[in-house]
């Protein structure tokens, strides 16, 4: 049987969906059986930071409504066999699908994959609830900044009290030298706010909006230290125990001369 | 059986008037009370009383209910109905869980209410009687309490202790860094300043103030137990 996770956050623009196909592509390339669920009826992008935009044919809502099968639904990954999308409609709604529904596709999903994971939208209704009713754990994705750990926080008790409990956290897009300054907000002070485990940190990193664009998720890209970050967080979701990267490493010779100079 | 239309309590500030208007007109809650003012005898002249916002009638309908008091020889007190007043009838039918799942109301059975949990951005807390909290109250969150509230963690929320009119009941946390503190019907924010302290405090009414004071267990009348 697999596990279902749901990747959410409460506020919009966090990295949710980079996130969710990150993570999907970390798990696949462990070699993991896994699919990737859009819930963003009406704004799907999964299917975009994927790169498969142009092999949809059915979507979630003909799923639920039985306008096809699951399997005819379900888009195989280029790059990988064992990786699955199943994209959201374009042209619906949020409440084109229930909750009830996206238990049963949970369900189905289960008996085939490893891992499901589900692409949450951003927001408190419907589709939120819609997205975490068939999910067994959550992960909640937030930026250092005081509005998204509020959402966050909002968010985290949203699923304590429907049954999900113990949500894990992942801080996206850290730049180490503004916590340094004390311009941003550090790890520390977001975990004393949440109070959750910490899943992973993941720095800010250009190179995640290039292949972004590309549709070539940032965990397959060796040099990218978002894609290690995302690396690490996937093989923790599998159980494993990879302590956190250091944030302040940097590539650079020169740097690494200078931190061996500073350290004796 | 027929819904008691009117109830009032007795607090602090005055008489407090709670009109059922869910399952009456106003004409009928109108007949009520001055048949309860003529069986009365005369027994509430001279009181303060409030109307509880929680009802829907309109202004017009508020300064008749008002005169008729009047009439009947009380008096509009001058204190400005507090906020949260409007939770009585609820807390009274022991609604444990409200609808919407959010709002959740506790009633203490001997002092206080003991709540193991951290309360989170959007949750509300009512409670009739002290409250405790062993864990933190995260901003966005906002607790009430008839009594008095004590975080045994972090409060940066929005606490309301006395919430019926008791102004002697404080506000005491590990960490005091709330978004505001409502003591009966007063109520102070933090400072804008970035300035924090690392120990206990108390918050509590002095001089018709809410001021924060450093928690030392040895001085009784802080705690007023």
């Amino acid at each position: 049987m697999g596990e279902v996770l749901v990747i959410t956050s409460g506020k919009g623009g966090v990295g949710k969906t980079t996130a969710t196909a990150n993570i999907g592509t970390g798990l696949a390339l462990m070699g993991k059986k896994i699919v990737m669920v859009d819930t963003d009826i009406g704004l799907r992008n999964l299917d975009v930071v994927m790169g498969l935009e142009n092999r949809i044919v059915y979507d979630i809502v003909d799923v639920v409504q039985g306008n096809c099968r699951l399997k005819q639904a379900l888009i195989k990954d280029k790059r990988f066999e064992n990786m699955y999308l199943l994209p959201a409609a374009q042209t619906k709604d949020k409440t084109a699908v229930s909750e009830e529904q996206m238990k049963n596709l949970s369900d189905n999903l289960k008996t085939e994959f490893d891992y499901i994971v589900i692409d949450c939208p951003a927001g408190i209704e419907q589709g939120f609830k819609n997205a975490i009713a068939g999910a067994e754990k959550a992960v909640v994705v937030t930026t250092p900044e005081v509005s998204a750990v509020r959402d966050a926080d909002r968010i985290v008790g949203l699923l304590e009290s429907s049954g999900l409990r113990e949500p894990k956290l992942i801080i996206n897009r850290i730049r180490p030298q503004m916590v340094k300054k004390g311009d941003m907000m550090s790890m520390e002070d977001i975990i004393e706010i949440l109070a959750v485990d910490l899943l992973g940190v993941v720095p800010d990193d250009e190179s995640v909006v290039v292949s972004t664009n590309r549709g070539e998720p940032a965990v397959m890209d060796k040099a990218s230290r978002a894609g290690q970050a995302f690396r690490n967080i996937s093989q923790r979701i599998t159980g494993e125990e990879i302590p956190l990267m250091n944030l302040e490493a940097n590539s650079g010779w020169l740097e690494k001369i200078k931190r061996w100079v500073t350290k004796s | 059986m027929l819904k008691e239309l009117i109830k009032i309590k007795g607090t602090r500030n005055g008489l407090v008037f709670y009109f059922n208007t869910r399952d009456a007109d106003f004409e009928e809650i109108k007949n009520t009370l001055i048949e309860k003012f003529q069986s009365a005898n005369g027994f509430f002249a001279n009181a303060r009383f409030i109307i509880s916002p929680d009802n829907d009638l309109n202004s017009e309908e508020i300064k008749i209910i008002e005169n008729i008091c009047c009439e009947y020889g009380l008096v509009k007190s001058a204190n400005r109905v507090v906020k949260l007043d409007r939770i009585t009838d609820r807390v009274n039918t022991q609604t444990a869980v409200s609808a919407d799942n959010k709002t959740e109301y506790f009633m203490a059975e001997k002092d206080a209410v003991l709540l193991t949990r951290n309360i989170r951005s959007g949750q509300k807390i009512y409670v009739k009687g002290n409250a405790v909290i062993l864990g933190d109250v995260n901003p966005g969150a906002e607790i009430a309490a008839t009594g008095s509230i004590i975080v045994m963690g972090t409060m940066r929320g929005v606490a309301h202790a006395g919430s019926y009119g008791d102004d002697t009941a404080y506000v005491m946390a590990f960490r005091l860094r709330p978004t505001q503190i409502w003591i009966a019907d007063k109520v102070c924010r933090a400072p804008e300043s970035q300035f924090t302290v690392d120990y206990p405090e108390v918050a509590k009414i002095v001089d018709n103030q809410i001021i924060l004071e450093p928690y030392q267990s040895s001085k009784r009348r802080v705690v007023n137990l």
